[in-house]
């Protein structure tokens, strides 16, 4: 949902994403569930509508994108890979890099706020040690706060 | 926290209430949410954030 709201609202003053798909069709087949998503949303696979899966992908619409978005994904993440957020285009002219793991693009660095300390090494996904749980409260709360 | 449709609680109605237009109907339902929550006063529409995480993020 967040991938969604940055790509058709201008509203938000800044926006956290933890994992997430932005492509639907690799994520067809990348994820640890593969087909999951395609029956369980779409009901059907890929090819036999590309276009429903290509608009329904955040990833091609993201010249739409304005709002500070910061990404988060863990690097041992079956279920939603972090490559998923690596294909996002950084915008040029903002310094902004892409790290592995925790990543950050577009606004957050051009508007002041911090980057994350760095990548979610070990990280499998949602499920992680207490001591990382509260990691996104240290990297979005700043974001926002420099953001909104 | 927004129980957009979709999401559980109200029956399955509700529960496929995003099949066939993943993104569109969910956020409606955020933006129907916070539009209210911005007319009792209680968010700055000016001050908007927006947080999700698995799911949720797509």
């Amino acid at each position: 949902m967040t991938y969604y709201a940055v790509t058709h609202s201008n509203r938000f003053k800044a926006a956290s994403a933890g994992a997430g798909a932005t492509n639907m069709i690799s994520m067809y087949a990348q994820t640890d569930l593969p087909g999951f998503y395609s029956k369980t949303y779409f009901g059907f696979p890929p090819w036999e509508n590309f276009n429903f899966y290509l608009e329904h992908s955040s990833y091609y619409q993201v010249k739409n994108a304005k709002t500070p978005l910061l990404i988060q994904y863990g690097e041992r993440d079956a279920r939603c890979p972090c490559r998923r957020a690596r294909v996002l285009p950084c915008d040029e002219g903002t310094g902004c890099t892409l790290p592995a793991g925790g990543l950050s693009r577009a606004g957050s660095r051009h508007r002041g706020a911090p980057l994350p300390e760095g990548p979610y090494a070990a990280q499998p996904g949602l499920v992680r040690p207490l001591a990382e749980i509260a990691r996104p409260s240290r990297t979005d709360v700043p974001a926002f706060q420099a953001s909104c | 926290m927004p129980n957009y449709r979709g999401s559980t609680g109200y029956g399955e109605k509700w529960r496929q209430g995003n099949v066939g237009s993943l993104g569109a109907n969910e956020f409606d339902d955020i933006d129907t949410g916070i539009n209210y929550v911005i007319q009792r006063g209680i968010a700055d529409g000016d001050r908007l954030g927006f947080m999700a995480g698995a799911m949720a993020a797509t």
